[in-house]
């Protein structure tokens, strides 16, 4: 058999055994593996890379941004520091035509600053702004779609851990993948609540305008309330920007500085600290799990040729980058629909980055690309995440179909951000281009 | 087999603190004291170790790991009992293979003293026992897992009859 017929033998094992339901980490190991050494000939060398493989890509100091940033995100969420971010934009921008849901998109956006799970931010503003909108009148179904089509920007705004996780997989700067998240998720935040104005003034009897009144005091000390959310947002975006920090040190005094506020605010006791911990440790073996399998389902893949026999086969193709790109997108929005983000991208990224790199695709553009299109799935059917969570927590009155029905607008707005992030590539590249430090 | 994986799973929580605290140490040092700590680079990654491999069995006991589900919820009880049986022998093979070689290796650094070069000599072999020991912890839980899943099927095949 020919190195490259084996190749696409494993791959073809891999998704039938993925598709079964065998973990995606071990997958993606065993195919390697197995595919290593029919390839080799030799069982040394298949051994070796679980001698070598698995550890390396562990003592990996750019892995630990993961573990670091999902922790500060665990404190912020016990800390209730997205819930003051909200308070803050809703006495600034409430008043507006569909303020509330406004607010909640920028809280979204905020919330994005200092953790990186979109499912977190729909349960969290669920909890926090739905009430709000219910008691202004706003339809539920409509006030939760909102929420729901506001969660993805999370995954956008950075420390998102899908761009760290596509930064290792594409071997890019850390550092730069986080900031290019920036002005696209800032994008989106933007569209998204024009959508939502414009809704509201259509719709008026849906999205009626709130009239709370408070005084300057209040207003003042509502606003004053968002400063945890603020320190945060600098230490990690302007450590990361200016340079201060790498994003290891980012992520590890964002979490200290997450742990001495929620200190300060005295909202952490000791159970809250330990699940903190014991989730964080979770979350990370969960991940790096999958990671370790890629990295050697990535050896045996340059190993088999495979890689560069389908570069080939697109530049014979005649695809122009630019429409790589589209068909890539349209693919990776379709299987985001039934498959989570994280694990789409553990698959296809091994596969597909070795064409990107022959057609001098530029990563980091693609890496927004990637990541906004399969967060679609977040709130498309059948395994909309986001839109269960919130439909999960908000209560009885609403239902997940009713808050599919009315995301329909949203999921235009967002889709209409996606082709501009397609189209102007500067969106995505004219930060991490302008760092004042490249690491 | 629970208080082993209990165990494991704070000693990774802690350490991620410890991480934490320790960078953040060596920002500040750098910053304000004009001392950095350490080998702050070196401990880290070798401390990562220890927060990936003593979480894994843990992560494993709660059928944590992320998979693809559409299918397999549509399997037949005695499919997906198939399924798991496949993913238990998988995964103890894999895990054997990882907790094998990585002692060897961490005989073979400790043997010929092998240290990471940098401003404090850290030697290779702990961090490669303690690799070695959450592996091998990760291949007793997928043959716990796997008694448990031969058990089932022949429960639901049985019952087929």
């Amino acid at each position: 058999m020919s190195p490259e017929i084996t190749g696409l033998v494993f791959l073809a094992v891999l998704l039938a055994l993925v598709a079964i339901g065998v973990n995606i980490g071990l997958s993606l190991a065993i195919c390697g593996v197995l595919g290593i050494l029919i390839i080799t000939g030799n069982i040394d060398a298949a051994v070796g890379i679980l001698r070598t493989t698995p550890y390396e890509t562990v003592a990996n100091f750019a892995l630990i941004v993961i573990p670091l940033f999902i922790l500060m995100g665990e404190f912020t969420l016990q800390g209730g520091i997205g819930q003051r971010a909200y308070q803050a934009l809703n006495t600034l921008i409430g008043k507006l035509p569909g303020g509330l849901s406004i607010a909640t998109t920028w809280a979204s956006t905020a919330f994005g600053a200092t953790s990186g799970s979109a499912i977190a931010c729909a349960s969290v503003f669920t909890k926090v702004s739905l009430p709000e909108m219910r008691k202004a009148g706003y339809e539920p179904n409509l006030a939760c779609a909102a929420i729901a089509s506001s969660s993805p920007i999370a995954m956008l705004i950075p420390p998102s851990i899908f761009l760290i996780v596509y930064g290792m997989l594409a071997d890019q700067s850390i550092a730069m993948m986080l900031i290019a998240g920036i002005f696209p998720g800032l994008l989106m935040a933007i569209t998204l609540s024009i959508g939502i104005w414009l809704l509201a003034l259509r719709k008026p009897n849906l999205i009626p305008r709130s009239n709370k009144i408070m005084s300057w005091r209040e207003k003042l000390a509502s606003i004053a309330q968002a400063w945890p959310m603020l320190i945060l947002a600098v230490i990690i975006l302007g450590g990361i920007y200016t340079g201060v920090f790498a994003p290891t040190e980012a992520s590890a005094i964002g979490a200290f500085a997450a742990l001495i506020i929620c200190l300060i605010l005295r909202t952490l006791d000791w159970n809250k600290v330990k699940n903190a911990l014991v989730d964080t440790a979770f979350s990370t073996a969960q991940l790096a799990f999958v990671i370790v399998g890629a990295t050697i389902f990535a050896r045996f893949l340059s190993l088999s040729g495979i890689t560069t026999w389908s570069s080939n086969f697109i530049v014979q193709l005649g695809l122009s980058p630019f429409q790589f790109v589209v068909a890539l997108v349209i693919i990776l929005v379709i299987l985001g629909c039934f498959i989570d983000a994280l694990s789409a991208m553990f698959i296809t990224i091994p596969i597909f980055f070795p064409i990107v790199h022959t057609l001098g695709i530029d990563p980091i553009w693609l890496g927004i690309c990637v990541v906004l299109s399969l967060n679609l799935g977040l709130i498309t059917p059948p395994f909309a995440l986001s839109v269960y969570t919130v439909s999960s927590v908000a209560g009885s009155d609403v239902t997940a179909e009713g808050i599919f029905k009315s995301a329909i607008p949203f999921y235009l707005f967002i889709l209409l951000c996606l082709i501009i992030i397609v189209l102007f590539p500067q969106v995505s590249t004219f930060l991490p281009n302008n760092m004042l430090i490249l690491n | 087999m629970r208080t082993i994986r209990k165990v494991m799973i704070y000693t990774s929580g802690i350490t991620i603190m410890l991480v934490m605290l320790y960078i953040t140490g060596d920002v500040f040092g750098r910053y304000f004291l004009n001392s950095p700590l350490p080998a702050s680079f070196e401990v880290s990654k070798m401390l990562m170790i220890l927060v990936f491999f003593w979480a894994l069995a843990y992560v494993q006991a709660r059928q944590g790991h992320l998979t693809i589900e559409f299918l397999h919820k549509n399997l037949s009880p005695g499919g997906q009992s198939i399924v798991n049986i496949l993913t238990s022998l998988i995964g103890a093979c894999v895990f054997a293979v990882i907790a094998w070689q990585v002692w060897d290796l961490g005989v073979e650094n400790l043997k010929e003293g092998e240290y990471v070069f940098g401003a404090w000599k850290i030697p290779y072999y702990p961090a490669r026992f303690a690799c070695s020991i959450g592996a091998s912890v990760v291949f007793i839980q997928y043959i716990v897992d796997l008694v448990g899943s031969v058990s089932n099927t022949v429960r639901i095949f049985r019952s087929k009859q």
